[in-house]
């Protein structure tokens, strides 16, 4: 990884931080780390929880600013304060839990936030706020309280509040680790959407490997600490097992079939798996 | 219902449910205002006026009001009953307040008609007690039909933007409007979340309803201090996701629900205002007016 | 000893606009020893079902007989609330106390035990769920890692030592290594507690430990199936809007491009793959 900086679009130079630093209960949640992302990407962040992934989220649009080294998007430092409102524009974060990023009682005024804060022309608002929610499928909602819904449509309100405002990035920090199987497919196929169709990039912060599968561009986090990166070939590796992240499961259902004398190629994805067995037989 | 964040909101979507909420809060400001130039019947008397005089004029004014009032139900389109609900609350209220009128009447009466100790019931007793509760029956609800044809959230953006002056003399509106609606979204899931602690402490055998109020304070610590510290935890990641949202405070910040005032608020305010004219000309006998009036009756009878 | 549910009926608001039936005529037994699974989609009935198991929810319809408690008789619900012991999602949202060793003490303490009966189940109860009683009895729940707070909001509800452990979502928000601690904890509770119940959405998790799983949907009963039964009928999880676990899914997927295989778990997915493999190379 030997960019020239500027050159990516969030670059991580060296980058340390320190919950309640000095105090005793300080924690040194993201420990030297260098990575970069390019515009279009698709890219998952994995580790477990206390891996320092969620702070990482934080930093990348200047939610916390790093205590030693630099975090740029798009060339400006998110420790300039005078950016932070051009960088929030061009990154946004879906959180996890989806009643805790609400701020109105109506689903249209939540979705309007953003762009509201903004400054737009309210004409401008509404048709960003109109196409976002038919983005997630949730236009017919957009008069009724977020209160009844269930948390994987809480969650596509979520993303279209970040759509409205158009960002380059949208991050997702374990944004469908609360949800069942439904909602969690829902939010993926929007999310590969976004990437593939009107090339977002996208940065999916998770511990599952299903979802990882998905990525171009996989990072791997351990105390803080960056231990893989790479293309899809990180999937394999035997470091998944010894930190008790697992492969994803096609990826060991092939190894499997393998040691069974299989000679099934590389799949990462149930469906590339399925495609591969079928070419076989 | 738990969804107190839409509140008494009944949503039909009549012509005063799409009043602009600035006008309708103004509105329910001069009805109340309007309310208060009806005098008591001691008020009255005291000023030298007559019995009669009053009973004409009051009920004339009165008459005028509830007109205005019962036209804006039967335009919210909002059941009756729902209405009426409201006065439940301060039922009692009226009844005592009306009790006391009744019997025990201060002012200097013209026909007693029964006397014990301190209580006595007279014509002034029962008229007064009439008004009192009648006044009070409208001041109740005439705000609850702006509640019921008002969301919580057109309610404090009307607000926010009615006292909008304010900021000039250092008040943040802006900050105390988000922080209602904030409140307001939390609510139901606070709710909703204490529901859900108070199960699972139920589960471990906590008891709710028992002993004496410190006793029961004292019970509810297993609820209340997960709650606090839920509530401190969704208020950390809100803040998170609010400022990640490009959110600054009011400097530069636009909206996309701009309030405009539309033909129909201009009528709203001018029936008002027609409204208010009546109930002063009654009460206060202008064009000589109620004179005429009492003169007709006089013939009449 | 076993939990009988009979045309067990459930009305929220009942004669209001709000009217809604959470439970329609379910009746099944559940049997000591089973490890059984309850899975249904948002909505279907599964939270209420379970509600009533503690008396929590009171019986409206129908009959639940709990290790021989009839809950539609007039009974000790202290009783019944500390043998069928609840854990509900996020668990670790209802710490309260100011250190581990009170918070776990709180349902003895509710019980009316006695201070050295108490103090022995909370030793028992947090050396149960794997943690380091002596160094963490003192600490303040407020501040352990996510994982660890769970850990002690399961040893609150052991302290009660009940004979049947309801768990609502064990591993919702956890990461794959906090999953399988806990999922792997419960067979080692299952030793000293014989039932356990667990709803779950993860079909992966209720395969590999439930030996009967019973199915709602829309406040009806499905039915109630060993995983393998279950999970070789792709149309029923389907209509119910729930998944299937990997394997099965897997074997589904490869059906619909026709090649005719079944599994229910992933040994049984890669022998009949080789062995399709092999048919059709001989």
């Amino acid at each position: 990884m030997c960019y020239y900086i500027g050159m990516s679009f969030i670059n991580f130079d060296n980058v340390s931080f320190t919950y309640s630093a000095g105090t005793q209960n300080e924690i040194r949640a993201v420990k030297n780390l260098s990575l970069s992302i390019e515009e279009g990407e698709f890219v998952a962040l994995v580790g477990h929880n206390g891996s320092g992934k969620s702070t990482v989220a934080k930093l990348m649009n200047g939610l916390l600013i790093p205590r030693t080294g630099k975090v740029t998007v798009n060339g400006l430092d998110t420790a300039d304060k005078k950016s932070l409102f051009e960088i929030r524009k061009n990154v946004g974060v879906v959180f996890q839990n989806p009643d805790n990023q609400m701020v109105a009682t109506i689903i249209e005024d939540d979705v309007a936030f953003g762009p509201e804060n903004l400054g737009l022309d309210p004409k401008e608002i509404r048709s960003r706020v109109d196409s976002a929610l038919k983005s997630v499928d949730m236009y017919d909602y957009r008069e009724g309280a977020p209160f009844r819904l269930s948390g994987g449509q809480k969650q596509r309100i979520a993303i279209a509040g970040v759509l409205a405002i158009k960002p380059r990035v949208m991050v997702l920090d374990e944004s469908t680790s609360m949800l069942d199987p439904q909602g969690k497919k829902d939010i993926m196929d929007i999310v590969l959407r976004l990437n593939r169709e009107e090339k977002m990039t996208v940065i999916m912060i998770t511990h599952f490997m299903d979802e990882a599968a998905l990525a171009d561009k996989i990072f791997v986090m351990e105390d803080g600490e960056l231990v893989l990166s790479g293309g899809k070939e990180v999937l394999k590796s035997p470091r998944l097992i010894q930190n008790g992240l697992g492969y994803p499961p096609a990826v060991s259902l092939a190894k499997r079939l393998r040691e069974g004398g299989m000679d099934v190629g590389e799949v990462y994805t149930d469906d590339e798996l399925v495609e591969e067995i079928c070419r076989l037989l | 219902m738990r969804d107190v964040s839409m509140g008494q909101y009944y949503p039909t979507k009549s012509i005063i449910h799409r009043l602009d909420a600035r006008i309708k809060l103004l509105l329910v400001i001069a009805y109340i205002v309007m309310l208060f130039f009806i005098p008591t019947v001691d008020n009255y008397l005291a000023k030298g006026g007559n019995l009669s005089d009053y009973v004409i004029k009051a009920s004339c004014a009165f008459i005028v009001v509830m007109l205005f009032f019962i036209v804006s139900i039967l335009l919210s389109r909002v059941p009756i009953g729902k209405v009426l609900k409201s006065i439940k609350a301060v039922l009692f209220l009226v009844i005592i307040t009306a009790a006391i009128m009744l019997f025990f009447y201060s002012g200097s009466a013209s026909h007693v008609y029964f006397q014990r100790g301190i209580i006595s019931i007279s014509l002034e007793g029962i008229i007064s007690a009439a008004v009192m509760a009648l006044r009070l029956f409208l001041l109740v609800i005439g705000p609850s039909l702006l509640t019921l044809t008002t969301t919580p959230v057109e309610l404090t953006d009307g607000l926010e933007r009615l006292l909008k002056p304010l900021t000039l003399i250092k008040v943040p509106v802006h900050d105390i409007a988000i922080i209602m609606s904030i409140a307001l979204r939390l609510i139901p899931t606070l709710i909703e979340e204490a529901d859900k602690i108070t199960a699972a402490q139920k589960a471990r055998l906590a008891e709710f309803d028992d002993g004496n109020i410190f006793k029961k304070v004292k019970a509810m610590l297993p609820v209340f201090v997960p709650l606090l510290v839920s509530s401190f935890r969704r208020a950390d990641e809100l803040a998170y996701a609010m400022d990640s949202r490009c959110y600054s405070g009011a400097t530069g910040r636009t909206r996309m629900k701009v309030m405009r005032m539309r033909l129909r608020d201009f009528v709203a305010m001018f029936v008002m205002a027609a409204v208010f004219f009546a109930v002063l000309v009654f009460v206060y006998d202008f064009f000589g007016v109620t004179t005429l009036l009492v003169n007709l009756v006089g013939i009449a009878l | 000893m076993s939990i009988v549910i009979k045309e067990l009926t459930h009305v929220y608001s009942p004669r209001t606009p709000f009217e809604k039936t959470a439970l329609d005529k379910v009746s099944f037994t559940i049997e000591d020893g089973d490890y059984f699974g309850i899975i249904g989609h948002t909505g279907s009935g599964k939270s209420t079902l379970i509600s009533h198991l503690n008396g929590l929810i009171k019986l409206t319809g129908g009959s639940i007989v709990v290790n021989g408690i009839d809950l539609s008789k007039k009974y000790d619900y202290k009783k019944l609330r500390s043998e069928v012991g609840m854990v509900f999602q996020y668990p670790e949202y209802q710490l309260f106390d100011e250190t581990v060793e009170r918070d776990v003490a709180f349902g003895p303490k509710n019980m009316g035990l006695s201070a050295s009966e108490i103090a022995d189940r909370v030793e028992y109860a947090i050396k149960l769920v794997g943690l380091d009683y002596d160094k963490i009895k003192n600490r303040s729940p407020f501040e352990l890692s996510g994982g660890q707070m769970r850990r002690v909001a399961l040893a609150g509800v052991l302290a009660m030592r009940p004979k049947i452990l309801v768990l609502d979502e064990p591993t919702a928000g956890l990461d794959p290594r906090g999953k399988k601690e806990i999922l792997d904890l419960t067979l080692k509770i299952k030793e000293h507690c014989p039932t356990v119940i667990m709803i779950s959405h993860n079909m992966d998790e209720i395969a590999a430990y439930c030996n009967r799983i019973a199915v709602l949907g829309g406040g009806k009963l499905e039915g109630v199936f060993t995983p393998r039964e279950l999970f070789g009928r792709s149309d029923l999880i389907e209509r119910m809007g729930l998944s299937l676990p990997t394997a099965a899914l897997i074997a589904k997927k490869l059906r619909d491009r026709g090649v005719q295989i079944s599994a229910s778990d992933e040994d049984e997915l890669v022998s009949a793959i080789l062995n399709a493999r092999r048919a059709s190379h001989a």
